[in-house]
């Protein structure tokens, strides 16, 4: 007890100053420590009367000034808590350079007290260029002030276009793409089809006054989509297909077959509807997923042409083929399958097919041949619309030999050459055929495949429209780009018709419901490019154009209002990151052999334009005039950027601007752009200086005008309650309810705490709080441990005995756990690495992520942590001095002096121990009395921890090969054995556990130490006992006056008055009931 | 080379007081004479040394030492050797660690309240602010170890990671990554036009804030408002070239290329390139002010890149429980610690500024607060000092001021001797008035 002086303390005016010596003072008497055996010992009486009497001048003194908010310096955010406020307003995790090194502990043990902090010029240059760093994230465009995870230019550019995706992915869907792309998104139409139906019979559902918009909103879908959906099924004008998909619909089951019934139904109607096109291009499953067809769907009016006669070609076990799905002989017989489907319903007459000229070419092998010209499939990409003079490598020509010749008796038969079904004309060796088409083929010797050709013609009925898909499989399975075609007779209406449905089916239910807006090699580029793949023109445009929109239909029919402005404002933003429609118009120059002699867009002339040739000048206007939107958008958005700091700065500062401070932030904006004319340079500037000001930096407090306390303001309590449940700024939900002044009631502060405390950021207690009270803060950074000796505690390992800590104390707090549960829990967080470490028998499914696992023996509560366990260990084995010292400090709340400086030290390596066990080492260091006092109060609760070694974990013997010994004596001689036996200790002392629980809440929340006028709040607590949950203990402080007022304007320190003024305060020592104990002075110094 | 002594009235606030003086333009021309300035550095190593292996006798070349010492002999013509000065504050205080290292350099005492964080003003910062105007960098403080967060018996390990303390509440920002002391020397204030205006617009702020608040939240702020000028005056000074006339530095950009962003991983490399760093400043003229730790008190800090060593430098081989094996560790520490005083002096003796060498107008104190590692001794504790200190100093003797008394042989007697050599007169420092005597010759 070195360092007590009561003459000092008895000559204060109040205990209230030097409480907890006084505290001390009837701690050791009552446990008769003091006076030491041997000095002059009071009568019981008298003892009796001091312990009383001290006893109720601290009550006294405590209720007279309860709730006293107590001086609080100033703080200034700690690391942890600097961090998570750019987290909170950027979104982004940035490492911004602010670390541990600028922080310091003080206080009830935490690093937000004020007294220790201090800042210096270097601090502040580090903050200069984290505010910087930070700034330089912000994305400054056509739409609100946000942050970017790639700073800088790249990072405008990367920003509008992951805005662009995640928009499109998660509003739209796409059922085929070109190159890996994967389908997405179709359940929107079989919700949208099922939002539709509900809405349609909502009479009938018991629902009548349900709204289109609720339907869907229920299926998660704007009200737009469903609209679009509901009108396209109900129209009676529909061509085919359209028709017979608005007709499905309508044959949807009726309302009484169930909610399952119809979702099914949707789902068939859904696929029906998205698969009919893949169909009809052939594209089969391998379209589906992209593999082997890389090529994307386009469905337009070019790639629906169609001849009346086509030549096909097809190779049997070439590419397009069946099962050998490459280069090789296919394995059965020799034999073509042509799939042949009659697709316009409209066709009156028989669907047949006249095979003109059919030749077989029978080939040794799968040599190339000469350049040909693209003959056949028209759905390529390589062919959008057939670009003039591409070529396509083909077969080397080989003799051919007429089909009939070709293929066996049967096959011949069947194929009834020169017999015309519809009065067609047909060739000797011509045949026609309704419907599919096989035969097979007698293989000469020495040839292992060959290629069929043939002139495919419509027969008489002239309104017929057929797909062709060839095969060598009987099953008529695809691998890649099939040999396939559509075949009509482009001048009969029917065709016209049939085509029109088409297109009118892909405007109103649309396989994909816009382009990707960062193309694929090998998706078509726009008109009057070359979409041919890899061509130069090709290239370049995919190298500096780069971006395609073409999202008509998602925007018609999808997007809601505020999502439009959304896409129309990353669009924006996309076109001026970087030169975009100079490019565009730089490619279109040169594809039209136009001299723009250097000129940049911005400086086109309406003579420029006129002396370009018309098809150029069509092309180049629409950019031109987009340009120009661009520009004046991103113009128009600029005052907007600067009222958006004006934003981040009441964010960032807490609480709203003054009418100057806008001005201010306004007028350094502006100066800025005198100085350099970059309005995003200028706006990052505005944001950087916003976080160098103490008002980001430090959490300011107006005292009291007055010699009372009184309440916070409204946004002071909000910036309370955020620092001490999330160790950051408020939300928004906060900031509503702080405008609308609803902090003033303690009831509503309740409530909040409630709310927060189950938020996702209350994890941050767990670090800040739980880790700086219990020792485990930054324990994943820890050095502490000789992996040299225990290479098996890896960097995995500490990381997740770290998360196991914080996820515990998150659980604790989020879900609302009792308080007695931080020592006795029966449950802990493992991973796979962790619980490998520990020796868990339990299976844990997670390999990263902490799971929750219950019932792991010995695990569970913060004295079965293994970073805390890890934490009070020396490097090479525990340390039960150490963790005796924890518990007694942090758990028990009362201290151990530090060891004298020549206490002399256990060896850190227990092979030096010289045969002794750890226990019997401190026994001979207990011997010396002086070393006892300490000792016998230190190391029962140490070694109890025995069983736990250095790194966590559970052992049975020392490394020598003794037992573990985990149970010592106090000096009553009673023995605690075991976390169980520490565990019942500590359950005998839980006031005291509470108290020290509450103390360091209080300490953590107010910024201050413990005063005396704290200790009926910390009695409220205690008295609520070990099943109060966290969130109670927490809502209790947060409602507490000292939380919720502002101290007393400050006056002078009362000095230690000893001259005799007439009215002045007693002394203490005057008070006392007794007589001063000169003769005892001597043993309490 | 002389200084003007300054009246004493500048200094009647004394030490371990907040010394807020103006910048003193007369200084810079003062100091235009053609002899190279004078310049201190101090070189911490932590944990002491083995009392039994720690000796030196004899002058000059012929002097020697115990086998700790042993590297020493190289540079034994261009040391002194000193034995038994202590700092009475850190002997008497009851913690072993954190009472007696935070104070190496002011005496002063460490603060028994976790809630208050106090020590005193060392007299290397007492220095920077006297003659550091005349530099771009008042001075700088170096490290190898960051911060450490925790508490260390009751008290917060910033006593154990800091020696140079710029106030009594508050240490001089140490500087561990390599790159950012290389940024320091060679910035030249350009580019920083935006810093400046920021930093004016929150000067504003702040004189906004203050009227409100309470009394000493004021003081808090009062630092911010502080570190907001020290940075405007630093960015204006990078771009000054102060010397008009008389002696100039011999470098004027950097021979050595900008260390890389990150920590350097084998910690030998990481205290060379800080003792490369400080004698590059010197050599550029950056600052005449140093302090470099090369651990931090009580380091855990595994030296097992000295061959034949493995284990953490605090509790293995410092508290080695006298184990032969553990206790010859450890004297290979000490002999690490001696190399790299040798290395920092025989750099420094290389580099030519005219006739003299850097060494001969610098004066370096190497030493650890620390004399008795394991027992924590600070009865005494070993110290060195190098270099000529422009002339003054006579180098190759042993001085031993063991059974002087205590009150001749306080440490913070050396620090006033060595003030008064660069023109700084204090009348008294940390425990003492007295000078030290015999300290820079035999005579």
């Amino acid at each position: 007890m070195a360092g007590v002086s009561l003459e000092a303390i008895t000559g204060q005016p109040s205990v209230a100053a030097s409480y907890q010596t006084w505290e001390k003072v009837a701690a050791v008497l009552e446990q008769h420590r003091m006076p030491p055996k041997g000095m002059p010992q009071p009568t019981d009486e008298q003892r009796a009367a001091a312990i009383a009497w001290i006893h109720g001048e601290l009550t006294a003194a405590a209720r007279k000034n309860e709730g006293d908010p107590g001086r609080i310096t100033v703080r200034r955010l700690t690391s942890g808590e600097y961090d998570y406020a750019i987290q909170d307003l950027t979104g982004l995790d940035l490492d911004t350079g602010i670390d541990a090194s600028s922080d310091s502990v003080g206080g009830e043990g935490f690093s937000n007290f004020g007294d220790v902090q201090f800042m210096q010029d270097a601090n502040l240059q580090r903050y200069l260029e984290a505010a910087k760093l930070v700034a330089a994230h912000a994305v400054v465009g056509a739409g609100p002030l946000t942050f970017y995870q790639d700073p800088g230019k790249t990072g405008f550019e990367m920003s509008a276009i992951a805005r662009l995706k995640d928009i499109y992915t998660k509003q739209g869907f796409r059922t085929v793409s070109g190159e890996g792309g994967f389908p997405y998104g179709l359940e929107k139409y079989g919700k949208g089809f099922y939002a539709a139906w509900r809405y349609q019979h909502r009479a009938a559902l018991g629902e009548p006054n349900l709204t289109l918009k609720d339907a869907a909103a229920k299926e998660g879908l704007t009200a737009r989509w469903v609209e679009h959906l509901s009108t396209v099924v109900n129209r009676k004008d529909l061509g085919y297909p359209s028709s017979d998909m608005a007709a499905r619909f309508q044959k949807l089951p009726a309302p009484n077959a169930g909610e399952k019934t119809v979702r099914e139904a949707c789902a068939e109607l859904q696929k029906t509807v998205t698969t009919w096109p893949l169909w009809l291009f052939a594209r089969g499953d391998a379209a589906v997923g992209g593999a082997g067809d890389e090529s994307p769907l386009i469905i337009n009016d070019t790639s629906l042409k169609v001849e009346g006669k086509r030549h096909f070609q097809f190779l049997r076990g070439g590419r397009g083929g069946g099962g050998g799905g490459g280069r090789g002989a296919p394995a059965g017989p020799p034999a073509v399958f042509i799939n042949v489907a009659a697709v316009n319903p409209t066709a009156k007459g028989k669907p047949v097919i006249v095979w003109h000229n059919p030749t077989i070419g029978f080939r040794a092998g799968f040599g190339r041949g000469p350049a040909q010209p693209i003959a056949g499939d028209q759905n390529a990409a390589d062919a959008n619309g057939g670009a003039a003079g591409a070529v396509r490598r083909g077969l080397p020509p080989v003799p051919r030999v007429p089909l009939r010749e070709a293929i066996t008796e049967a096959s011949a038969t069947k194929l009834a050459f020169g017999k015309s079904i519809d009065g067609a004309p047909v060739g000797a060796d011509d045949f026609e055929a309704e419907g599919n088409v096989s035969f097979e083929v007698k293989m000469p010797q020495g040839m292992t495949t060959f290629d069929f050709q043939a002139d495919a013609e419509i027969g008489a009925d002239r309104d017929q429209v057929f797909r062709v898909v060839f095969s060598d499989r009987a099953d008529g399975n695809v691998r890649g780009i099939p040999t396939r075609g559509l075949l009509g007779d482009p001048a009969s209406q029917g065709y016209q018709a049939f085509k029109n449905g088409v297109l009118e089916l892909v405007s109103l239910l649309p396989p994909n419901s816009n382009t990707e807006p960062t193309p694929a090699d090998k998706d078509p580029i726009p008109l009057p490019f070359d979409s041919t793949y890899n061509v130069p023109e090709h290239d370049e445009f995919d190298t500096t154009v780069k971006y395609i929109r073409e999202d008509k239909f998602i925007y018609d029919h999808m997007l809601d209002d505020a999502t439009r402005k959304r896409v129309d404002e990353a669009w924006t933003d996309l076109y001026a990151s970087f030169e975009y429609h100079d490019h565009y118009v730089k490619l279109l120059s040169a594809h039209y052999k136009v001299d723009l002699h250097g000129k940049h867009i911005s400086q086109l002339t309406a003579a420029d334009l006129a002396a370009m040739p018309a098809e150029a000048r069509h092309y180049m206007e629409p950019h031109i005039a987009e340009y120009k939107k661009v520009v004046a958008a991103q113009a128009a958005a600029r005052p907007k950027r600067v009222e958006d700091t004006l934003d981040f700065a009441a964010r960032a500062w807490r609480r709203p601007l003054t009418a100057q401070e806008k001005l201010g932030l306004r007028a350094f904006y502006d100066k800025s752009m005198t100085v350099e004319p970059d309005h995003q340079k200028a706006v990052r500037a505005v944001v950087a200086r916003i976080l160098v000001s103490p008002a980001f930096l430090y959490r300011v407090e107006q005292p009291s005008e007055v010699a009372a306390a009184k309440p916070l303001s409204s946004w002071e309590m909000a910036s309370r309650l955020s620092f001490f449940l999330w160790a950051s700024i408020p939300d928004d939900e906060l900031r509503r309810a702080a405008a609308a002044n609803e902090l003033a009631d303690a009831d509503q502060v309740r409530k909040q705490v409630k709310r927060m405390a189950a938020d996702p950021k209350a994890r941050r207690m767990a670090t800040e709080f739980f880790g700086q009270w219990l020792g485990f803060y930054h324990f994943d950074q820890s050095k502490g441990v000789d992996t040299s000796r225990f290479p098996e505690f890896t960097n995995e390992v500490r990381e997740s005995m770290y998360g196991e800590a914080v996820s515990f104390f998150e659980h604790l707090v989020r879900k609302d756990r009792p308080v007695r549960e931080i020592l006795t829990a029966n449950y802990t967080f493992l991973n796979q690495p962790l619980a490998k470490f520990y020796g868990v028998k339990q299976e844990i499914k997670s390999k990263n992520e902490m799971e929750y696992v219950e019932g792991v023996p010995n695990r569970g509560g913060a004295l079965r942590l293994g970073a805390i366990l890890t934490a009070t260990s020396a490097p090479l084995r525990t340390s039960p001095v150490k963790r005796g010292d924890w518990v007694l400090r942090r758990i028990l709340g009362s201290g151990t002096p530090p060891p004298p400086a020549d206490a002399g030290s256990l060896p850190n390596d227990p092979k030096l121990f010289g045969g002794l066990s750890i226990k019997q080492r401190l026994e001979v260091h207990k011997r010396n009395a002086t070393c006892a006092t300490c000792h016998l109060r230190i190391d029962p609760l140490g070694f109890a921890f025995e069983h736990y070694d250095n790194t966590g974990r559970w052992r049975e013997q020392y490394a020598d090969g003794k037992p573990v010994e985990d149970s010592a004596a106090f000096a009553d001689k009673t023995e605690v054995a075991g976390i169980d036996g520490l565990l019942k200790y500590l359950d005998t002392r839980q006031d005291q556990v509470l108290k020290t629980l509450a103390r360091k809440l209080i300490g953590y929340s107010l910024g201050r130490t413990v005063q005396l006028s704290d200790q009926p709040l910390i009695d409220k607590l205690v008295a609520e006992g070990g099943n109060a949950t966290m969130t109670q203990v927490l809502a209790e402080i947060a409602a507490s006056k000292q939380f919720r007022y502002r101290p007393a304007r400050e006056t002078a320190a009362p000095s230690v008055a000893t001259t005799d003024t007439p009215n002045r305060a007693a002394t203490v020592k005057e008070r006392l009931p007794l007589a001063p104990m000169n003769s005892q002075k001597a043993g309490l110094r | 080379m002389t200084m003007t002594n300054f009246s004493r009235r500048h200094f009647l606030r004394g030490a371990g007081v907040a010394l807020a003086l103006p910048w003193m333009e007369s200084l810079a021309k003062a100091a235009a004479s053609d002899q190279p300035p004078l310049r201190f550095a101090c070189v911490y190593f932590s944990n002491g040394i083995d009392p039994k292996r720690w000796s030196a006798k004899g002058e000059g070349a012929a002097m020697e030492f115990g086998e700790s010492g042993a590297p020493l002999t190289a540079i034994r013509e261009d040391i002194v050797f000193v034995k038994g000065l202590y700092n009475h504050q850190a002997f008497t205080n009851p913690s072993p660690h954190m009472g007696r290292m935070a104070n190496m350099l002011s005496g002063a005492r460490v603060s028994a309240d976790p809630s208050d964080i106090r020590v005193g003003t060392t007299f290397d910062q007492i220095l920077a602010k006297q003659i550091g105007a005349q530099t771009a960098l008042p001075s700088i403080a170096l490290g190898v170890e960051p911060n450490e967060l925790r508490l260390e018996d009751g008290l917060s390990m910033i006593y154990g990671s800091n020696i140079s303390w710029v106030s009594p509440t508050k240490p001089a920002t140490k500087e561990i990554y390599p790159a950012r002391v290389f940024d320091a020397l060679v910035d030249d204030g350009k580019g920083r036009r935006l810093d400046r205006s920021i930093l004016d617009a929150v000067l504003d702020d702040t004189h906004s804030i203050q009227p409100r608040i309470s009394g000493s939240d004021r003081k808090k702020l009062d630092e911010y408002l502080e570190s907001i000028r020290d940075i405007e005056k630093r960015i204006d000074r990078a771009g000054k070239e102060e010397r008009l006339e008389g002696w100039r530095p011999t470098l004027a950009k950097p021979n050595m290329p900008r260390p890389a962003d990150e920590i350097p991983q084998d910690p030998p490399d990481h205290m060379k390139l800080m003792m490369d760093l400080v004698v590059l400043a010197f050599q550029m003229d950056k600052t005449r002010i140093a302090t470099l730790m090369l651990n931090n008190d009580l380091s855990q800090m595994n030296f097992k890149f000295i061959p034949g060593v493995r284990g953490a430098l605090h509790l293995d081989l410092t508290h080695n429980g006298k184990s032969p094996e553990l206790q010859q560790m450890y004297l290979k520490t000490n002999q690490f610690h001696m190399q790299q005083l040798v290395y920092m002096v025989n750099k420094m003796k290389s580099i030519k500024e005219g006739d003299k060498t850097l060494l001969d107008s610098s004066l370096l104190l190497f030493g650890s607060n620390l004399y008795d590692g394991d027992a924590h001794g600070a009865n005494e504790m070993p110290l060195i000092i190098a270099g000529k200190a422009g002339g003054k100093l006579q180098t190759g003797r042993v001085l031993d001021y063991t059974d002087a008394g205590n009150d001749n042989r306080r440490a913070c007697s050396l620090y006033l001797s060595i003030m008064d050599h660069f023109g700084v007169t204090l009348d008294r420092f940390g425990d003492t008035d007295q000078r030290l005597p015999k300290l820079w010759s035999a005579a």
